[in-house]
């Protein structure tokens, strides 16, 4: 949290960029080239095709807050910096597609938050006699989601909604990049979400709870060019969950996206977007069966800069 | 005789609105005083007045100096000329001192006016946007019914215009007002009571657009927008229908897509809001008040820099929403389009007279049945204008990289 409330501060007051993101052409002009693809209000168009037992069309708008802020302390074998990374309001929208209550179904989520630590020469003590101290070949961080809603498109008027209260999980990162927006995130945690369906109506929905005890685990591989202009992200997700009831049962999630700044409308970026996703869910109430998501998406990105990228 | 032939030729350009190109007028090659730069009075021995003006001639030199009679052809003062410092016969026995070489000339003319070898100083530009216009035409009136041709139709207008320029501001405001037209033989008549329409050529680029294929380039977009209003226009018998327009306020925004160094020309696209009624004159007339969304594309072009030639055109769309039971809600058309082209053929007293040719076409459905929709009209005659100032282009500064 003490992290947390200055980065909100600075994401209020806005937060210049810095010198060696703006350039000066022949014409003595200034134009921004580079961005942080981290630190944007968000306002996405996707479209594409998504395979739920059929294919149908798909279109996706991404509204949200990204901020990212890098804090460097100390130098040489001693150097350490802290990625804070957070995301607000982070919602998919897809505004074709009628959910519960008549509005349109949709994924989004309240905060979002990933908080890494890049040693220089990272180690462990071992205690002994004497204590020794070993090379320990990983970034170290947390990741944490509070309050994800889905509103599932309806099916057969049956009405859902998917509550991911939280997750959070310890992570490991192996590549040790040093760079913001790199990074390969091993992360093993705790997760609790609730389903909810009805027909018609929520108000008497039947309820399933899932709760992973450290039996989700997820990898998030990230890399972006220097300037920011590309960037990959590739996410794979597993958690086996118990549930009173059923018991045990496993959902899982993967997708790969990539973005590429083309042109800059007075200095914010516009981004193509390709995006492909793969989501097994798990058998829900009311009987419902274990279901499979497959998505490609393809869009544009306008990001509005909050601060330089690096 | 060669005195003769000047007035000839000097009449003669006049009288073609061509003063300005006053190649024609023998002498011509006499040199000018500047009207910028600083002007001596010195007195010969015979105790005749000369206005002197010498350029700067380096160390060592004798300086060269312009020499114009300080009266006219017949004695009598210079008009329109700058002030001048008066050295008397001293300035004339210094200059022949100094060794000056004296060259003939004719006297300065305030930018816009023109000197002619008598002395006399007449206006040979004018802007066309400062003016107060009275004007008759031989107006024809046509439609597609042969029975609605009126070849006897005159008409007879008004305006007041004026317009000028914000350098500071890079814009320009221009005000028309008490435009009026009555058409006799069939009554039709126009007027309105005041508008006001601002250009403005934008210094900061609407959108920066930069491109990162390749090295990132950036490429400035510019947007001129300005706008407009109306004040209470009113059209009696419009298409020669038993009416009455009335357009209380409309207010539109503007994009020129052209515009000239001074703003003065430009290719205007207009979109707008107003407030009108249409009034069926009769026993059983009655009011219908409507919203009237609209768009134009509007055209002024100063074809010359001495602006002589003014060519207009408007193409004007307009969709009333009627605001009243029965027909709350329903919409109609109406389009117009017109052009016309001004030339100054001549100046009385320094005020222009000019031809205008036009022709101006008209469709609308919300006139009743009975009525026909097309409404053609064109129009020769004569423009009178007055106090329309000398046009002296004040060209903005560039102030766009690209």
């Amino acid at each position: 949290m003490r992290k947390l409330l200055p980065c909100l501060l600075l994401l209020a007051l806005g937060s210049p960029a810095r010198a060696g993101d703006v350039a000066v052409d022949e014409r003595g002009r200034s134009l921004r080239v580079a961005f942080d693809p981290a630190s944007v209000v968000r306002l996405g168009v996707l479209g594409g095709a998504e395979h739920a037992g059929a294919f149908e069309g798909a279109l996706e708008l991404e509204l949200g807050v990204a901020y990212r802020t890098v804090e460097p302390a100390g130098e040489g074998a001693e150097g350490v910096s802290w990625t804070l990374e957070h995301r607000f309001a982070w919602t998919r929208l897809r505004p074709l597609q009628p959910a519960a209550g008549g509005a349109p179904a949709l994924d989004a989520t309240a905060y979002a938050g990933g908080f890494m630590r890049h040693s220089a020469e990272p180690s462990l003590t071992l205690p002994g006699s004497p204590p020794r101290r070993v090379f320990f070949p990983f970034d170290i961080g947390v990741e944490c989601e509070l309050g994800r809603l889905q509103l599932r498109p309806l099916e057969e008027g049956l009405e859902r909604l998917e509550v991911g209260v939280a997750r959070a999980g310890v992570a490991l990162d192996p590549w040790r990049a040093g760079r913001p927006g790199n990074d390969l995130r091993l992360v093993l945690g705790v997760r609790y979400d609730v389903e909810l369906t009805g027909q018609p109506g929520l108000a008497d929905a039947q309820a399933r709870h899932r709760l992973a005890p450290f039996t989700a685990a997820w990898a998030r591989f990230r890399w972006q060019d220097e300037p920011g202009l590309t960037a990959l992200e590739v996410l794979a997700d597993a958690f086996p969950h118990w549930s009173p009831g059923p018991g045990w049962d496993v959902g899982a999630e993967a997708r790969a996206r990539v973005e590429r700044v083309l042109v800059a409308l007075d200095d914010q970026p516009l981004a193509l977007v390709a995006e492909a996703g793969w989501t097994h869910r798990p058998a829900g109430p009311g009987g419902r069966e274990a279901e499979e998501e497959v998505r490609l998406l393809l869009g544009l990105a306008l990001s509005f800069q909050l601060r330089g990228p690096r | 005789m060669a005195r003769t032939l000047a007035w000839g030729a000097i009449g003669f350009v006049c009288l073609c609105g061509a003063g300005a190109r006053a190649g024609a007028e023998p002498g011509q090659d006499l040199q000018r005083l500047d009207w910028d730069q600083p002007v001596l009075c010195v007195e010969d021995p015979a105790g005749k007045r000369w206005r002197v003006q010498c350029a700067q001639a380096p160390e060592g030199l004798t300086p060269r100096c312009l020499l114009a009679p300080d009266a006219t052809g017949d004695g009598g003062p210079l008009q329109r000329v700058q002030y001048c410092e008066s050295q008397g016969r001293e300035g004339w026995e210094r200059l022949h001192a100094q060794g000056a070489t004296l060259a003939p000339a004719l006297a300065e003319a305030p930018p816009g006016w023109h000197r002619d070898l008598q002395g006399r100083v007449f206006q040979v530009t004018f802007d066309l946007l400062q003016r107060f216009q009275l004007g008759a035409q031989w107006s024809p009136a046509f439609g597609f019914d042969p029975q609605r041709l009126s070849l006897g139709r005159a008409r007879f207008e008004m305006a007041l215009v004026a317009s000028w320029l914000e350098a500071s501001e890079r814009s320009r405001h221009t005000l028309r007002a008490l435009e009026g037209q009555v058409a006799i033989l069939d009554l039709t008549s126009r007027g309105l009571l005041f508008a006001y329409d601002l250009d403005r050529s934008a210094d900061e680029p609407f959108l920066r657009l930069t491109t990162f294929f390749g090295p990132p380039a950036r490429h400035d977009l510019y947007l001129d927008l300005g706008w407009g209003l109306r004040l209470l226009g009113v059209g009696y018998r419009p298409h020669r229908a038993e009416a009455l327009d009335l357009e209380v306020v409309e207010l539109h925004a503007s994009w020129d897509l052209w515009q000239s160094a001074d703003l003065w020309s430009h290719v205007r696209l207009e979109t707008g809001l107003g407030a009108a009624a249409l009034f069926e004159l009769g026993p059983a007339g009655r009011e219908r008040w409507a919203l009237v969304p609209g768009v134009a594309l509007e055209g002024r072009f100063g074809l010359d820099p001495a602006g002589h030639h003014l060519l207009e055109s408007r193409l004007a769309w307009q969709m009333p929403v009627w605001l009243q039971e029965p027909a709350l809600g329903a919409t109609h058309t109406r389009a117009t389009a017109s052009a016309a082209y001004e030339l100054i053929v001549l100046a009385l007293n320094d005020q222009p007279l000019s031809l205008r040719v036009e022709a101006a076409g008209s469709w609308r459905d919300d006139l009743g049945p009975g009525v026909s929709r097309w409404d053609l009209t064109a129009g020769v005659g004569l423009r009178f204008s007055f106090w329309a100032p000398a046009r002296v282009l004040e060209p903005l500064p560039p102030a766009r990289a690209d």
